[in-house]
């Protein structure tokens, strides 16, 4: 075989596990967001070993409200990927009910969220009472930033979905919940790092 | 709409990490001592992290080149950590 020929049938044939684009593409932006979140969350673990202080700081959280946005997540994470099954499966119907339930979940943490905040403020810790409750509204706040921009998306294919319209975009199901597990993730090392400890 | 993607078991999965997630309650409980407890909740919060990445984010079914992605800046947190706490824990007030 001549390396033109080679080179023809390579091209004709690539090989077959190479990741759809879209996919590849939100790899790479979890990548950054892995050092947006990895600095803030570096620099706040540095700081808490330095000021054994702050975990009386951290006794005023609820730890019961943070547990259950934990459950609340771990759960929307379950749905997202629910839906991208059942974009495989099932079809866009099982899809949207998925979404529904994952936007739904999204809007419970953020309303906890709120209601924490809302306590807290109200206790009188606000973000300049401290080097901890600074951390603490940047950590969360940033997070529940990330968690809206995925209930919009979430919202938007959820929109297609219903409107029968999802069948030529179904990947981005998949993409958008790689996104919303990141943020999961997130979360997952969140919580134990400002509640529990 | 691919039909070629693995779906494992996902309501498996998510009992997992309900039961970890209780799991990492209930050490407050167990009368270790601080830096104990604090180790034991972070291991049990990277095995919930590395089930949702292996599982959820089907990486355990990926190419490997893929969690290369996300190893990188992994390994530059773990490089800022490192190089961070001696010098802040070092010269705490």
């Amino acid at each position: 075989m001549t390396l033109y020929t080679a080179e023809a049938a390579r091209v004709a044939a690539p090989p077959a596990a190479l990741p759809v684009s879209g996919k590849l593409g939100m790899w790479l932006f979890l990548a950054s967001e892995v050092i947006l979140f990895g600095g803030l969350i570096a620099s706040y673990v540095v700081m808490r070993l330095a000021r054994p202080g702050w975990a009386a700081e951290s006794a005023h959280l609820s730890v019961m409200l943070g547990a259950v946005n934990t459950a609340v997540l771990l759960t929307s994470s379950f749905s997202i990927v629910m839906a991208h099954r059942a974009v495989d499966r099932e079809g866009a119907a099982v899809a949207a009910r998925w979404l529904t339930l994952t936007v739904l979940l999204g809007l419970v943490f953020l309303c906890i969220k709120g209601i924490e905040w809302r306590g807290e403020l109200g206790a009188g810790f606000a973000p300049s009472t401290g080097g901890f409750w600074s951390f603490y509204y940047t950590m969360t706040g940033l997070h529940a930033l990330h968690v809206t921009a995925g209930i919009v998306i979430n919202g938007i294919l959820l929109l297609l979905a219903a409107a029968g319209r999802l069948a030529p975009v179904g990947r981005r199901v998949e993409f958008a919940g790689l996104y919303w597990h990141f943020v999961d993730i997130v979360w997952i090392f969140l919580f134990p790092l400002i509640y529990l400890i | 709409m691919s039909s070629t993607t693995h779906h494992p078991d996902y309501t498996g999965v998510w009992l997992c990490l309900m039961g970890l997630m209780l799991a990492s309650l209930a050490v407050g409980n167990l009368g270790l001592s601080a830096p104990v407890a604090a180790a034991l909740i972070f291991l049990l919060a990277g095995v919930k992290a590395l089930l949702v990445a292996l599982y959820f984010m089907h990486l355990r079914f990926e190419q490997i080149a893929l969690a290369g992605i996300l190893l990188a800046p992994l390994a530059l947190f773990a490089v800022l950590l490192l190089v961070l706490i001696p010098e802040f824990v070092s010269t705490a007030p």
